[in-house]
């Protein structure tokens, strides 16, 4: 059931011949029809185009998140202001998983313009947990979360500004890896706070994250924040952790709000560290806390500017009014939704002369401290060790505002970090690992060692 | 005795190949809307890269002005909202224009020293058409984007006469340079006038500003 | 606490809010208030501000690349005519 099925441009006879029986492409489709209530898609294709590429990713189904760009497909970014948009251009990281012979298949549900972690808050309808119906997928990559984990697609592209990849991929049990700020282009990424926004995969394995990570990153000429530096993800995935120094943070795991099967079920992990070679060592990070104030003052602040152009003037939903301010002040005010408007007004407030000092420029003062904090502790650690979300998922009517709590950081300091799922009898949790700046390849790597001893474990 | 008081805030238009922020080509009046991108036109997902020859000619113009230039100058963004600006911002540089603190001489019954304060990089907004007989206002977004400098002079003038001379002196610098052809009708020389009136010894009188002027005749 | 002004921010922000949405969203924005008065009311810390991450100075040749067609560039107008986006008349 595909009820928004806005359907792309009819394929030329020349592309129907050129389009291929494929069966993984089959297998995905009847997935995505079996799981039709889970609330993943926004849209799906049912024509796959044939693409020529040879790479790690020749044929995998990629769904991608619908706040990024794919062409002749619709973008929403879940928001009504959005209702009718069809892209123009791919956003690169569609551009090259195409070049590498991946397949789009679709467009993936999300938390509206990414704001919000429980995956209640499209505009269009709510992702639903497919462990249990009555709780939260997490978001915003909602959809790319369940999508992966209901099989109907091989990895999905999801974007993370406070941990938009990594709690969803721990709330339902599969991998979510946030690469480092500037490892992959932005350009097709609708904007929620650009020095903070990251594109980023979802998939069952760290291999296949790895191997899409490999594609979409590098040096882009249209994003000029991205590093010419090449990653190097699937060369380095099989390095292991053996002499390596991972560092567990003890105000994670003992925190208050950590739930007690989640502290006994990560802190079990360290034996397996130390199995798998790795120097286990524990210390505080002290930041956490106030890292959420930062966060939501900044992402805020940001997004009142990058959401502007969402007026209902030159594309999207219009109403109407006599006056342009008129046209300007309805488009707004019913295409967008309250937690949108909760994150725009607060973000106007934060640049407001009353709380210019006091809220922006001082959480921007304390988003440097929080960098020279990790800085310290890369200075005597590899990597770093939290749960990714405090709990299993929550209930549908619990509040998710401190689901991001421990993945705001990677986010303020551009670091990469992952999330790899834990093997347990119950409600999945995730085991978030952040690395250096670019380090990138170590933090797959040690996902991937994490991931296999798991698969050996007794939950 | 009275004395006029005035600053300029000059905009140029460069003649570069391309825009400020995207690789569109940088005409005037072309077909309305065929000069755009994802970037001049502000779709989701689109960004910013800086035309390197902007900076050239920026510097460039720096330098014959007398302007220092900033080892790392940054851009900004001003927000509003107005139906010529897609993105609901305008990329100009405010806390760190490129150059600053510059002087030059013009001639007009006498010599003076004008100090410029600063010259920006910012970018231009569309063009807006309003209907005489309707309600209604048309939007041509082909010159988004387009790159300005914005030069910003102290209140250093006192007739109008030495404010011809400036822009006379500023209009050869830029044909010289390959900066700009400065065609006030087309556009691509635009000033805004601050003006004040005081006793000669007392403090500066109530600033009044007039902006976007035509012609040089409105100017003087 | 200070009260807030929702309605200048909303007018900054360009959005038409019912009285009832506008007395919500206050309290909204006073639950945020506290929650980010960790920062708020902090000491600040003694580093200067950090607006982005370090990153390299991008710069690209001045060399055009194709642009949209009309067409293409008004391809979601929700109101066009004569090549161009249609709205009410702004006044100057």
């Amino acid at each position: 059931m595909n009820e928004f099925e806005k359907t792309a441009p009819a394929l030329t006879d020349k592309e129907n011949e050129a389009s291929e029986k494929n069966e993984i492409f089959d297998k995905c489709l009847a997935s995505t029809k079996a799981h039709c209530n889970s609330g993943a898609y926004l849209y799906y294709t049912e024509k796959p185009r044939k693409t020529d590429g040879k790479s790690a990713v020749s044929g995998d189904i990629i769904g991608v998140k619908d706040n990024i760009s794919v062409k002749d497909m619709p973008l929403t970014c879940g928001s009504k202001i959005l209702d009718g948009y069809m892209a123009s251009y791919d956003a690169t990281a569609v551009k090259r998983l195409k070049e590498a012979g991946a397949v789009i298949f679709g467009k993936l549900n999300l938390d509206e313009f990414a704001m919000g972690s429980s995956g209640l808050l499209s505009a269009y309808k709510p992702v639903k947990n497919p462990f249990c119906e009555d709780r939260m997928s997490g978001g915003s990559s909602s959809g790319s979360a369940v999508a992966v984990c209901n099989g109907s697609v091989t990895a999905a592209l999801g974007t993370d500004t406070g941990g938009s990849i990594r709690v969803p991929a721990a709330l339902c049990g599969v991998v979510g890896f946030k690469p480092s700020y500037g490892a992959v282009s932005r350009y097709g990424l609708t904007a929620h706070a650009s020095s903070l926004d990251t594109v980023g995969v979802l998939a069952k394995s760290v291999e296949k994250c790895a191997a899409v990570t490999d594609v979409i990153s590098g040096k882009d000429e249209l994003d000029g924040t991205t590093a010419d530096i090449a990653l190097h993800c699937l060369k380095n995935l099989k390095n292991g952790i053996a002499g390596k120094k991972v560092c567990f943070l003890k105000d994670a795991t003992n925190c208050d709000f950590v739930s007690d099967e989640v502290r006994s079920r990560v802190l079990s992990t360290c034996s397996v560290f130390e199995k798998l070679g790795a120097e286990v060592f524990f210390d505080t990070f002290g930041e956490f806390r106030k890292c959420v104030a930062d966060y939501y003052i900044i992402a805020s602040a940001e997004a009142s500017s990058c959401l502007a152009r969402f007026d209902g003037i030159k594309y999207g939903h219009r109403e109407n009014g006599q006056t342009v301010d008129e046209v300007y002040g309805n488009s707004r005010a019913n295409g967008l939704g309250k937690e949108v408007k909760r994150r725009v007004l607060f973000g106007s407030l934060m640049l407001s002369e009353e709380y210019y000092e006091k809220g922006f420029i001082n959480a921007a003062r304390h988003r440097r401290a929080v960098i020279d904090k990790l800085n310290g502790l890369f200075s005597k650690y590899d990597l770093l060790i939290t749960p990714t979300v405090p709990t299993v998922a929550p209930k549908t009517s619990d509040s998710a505002r401190m689901l991001d709590i421990f993945t705001y950081p990677a986010n303020l300091a551009g670091l990469p970090a992952i999330s790899v799922p834990l093997k347990v009898k119950g409600l999945p949790i995730g085991l978030q690992l952040l690395g250096r700046r670019f380090a990138d390849s170590e933090v797959l790597s040690a996902g991937e060692a994490i991931e296999k001893a798991e698969v050996n474990t007794d939950a | 005795m009275l004395e006029t008081v005035i600053g300029l805030e000059v905009h140029i238009e460069l003649n570069t190949k391309t825009k400020a922020f995207c690789s569109c080509r940088n005409e005037f009046a072309a077909v309305p809307n065929s000069l755009c991108c994802p970037t001049c036109m502000g779709l989701p997902g689109a960004l910013p890269v800086l035309n390197a020859e902007v900076v050239k000619k920026a510097v460039t113009l720096g330098l014959l002005l007398g302007c220092k230039i900033r080892r790392t100058s940054t851009f900004d963004r001003k927000n509003y909202f107005y139906p010529d600006l897609p993105k609901a911002y305008q990329i100009t540089q405010f806390y760190s224009p490129v150059c600053f603190d510059g002087e030059t001489v013009i001639t007009a019954d006498k010599e003076r020293t004008v100090r410029i304060k600063e010259i920006h990089i910012e970018e231009d907004a569309g063009k807006l058409i309003h209907s005489e007989t309707e309600n209604e206002t048309l939007i041509d977004y082909n010159r988004c984007g387009v790159p300005l400098l914005e030069i910003v002079t102290e209140p250093d003038f006192r007739t109008a006469k030495e404010v011809t001379a400036f822009l006379e002196k500023l209009r050869g610098i830029c044909l010289f340079s390959d900066i700009s052809d400065c065609k006030m009708q087309e556009g691509s020389l635009r000033v805004d006038v601050n003006l004040s009136v005081h006793e000669k010894g007392e403090p500066f009188g109530t600033r009044t500003e007039m902006k976007n002027l035509k012609d040089r005749k409105s100017v003087v | 606490m200070k009260s807030i002004d929702i309605e200048r921010l909303a007018e900054r922000m360009s959005l038409s809010l019912e009285k009832n949405e506008a007395k919500e969203l206050c309290k909204d924005l006073a639950e945020m208030l506290a929650l980010c008065g960790p920062v708020l009311e902090g000491t600040p810390a003694p580093f200067e501000p950090l607006f982005a991450l370090p990153c390299p100075t991008a710069l690209r040749e001045d060399t055009e690349k194709p642009s949209f067609s009309t067409d293409e560039a008004l391809l979601n107008a929700p109101q066009k005519k004569d090549g161009m986006i249609r709205v009410p008349k702004t006044v100057e």
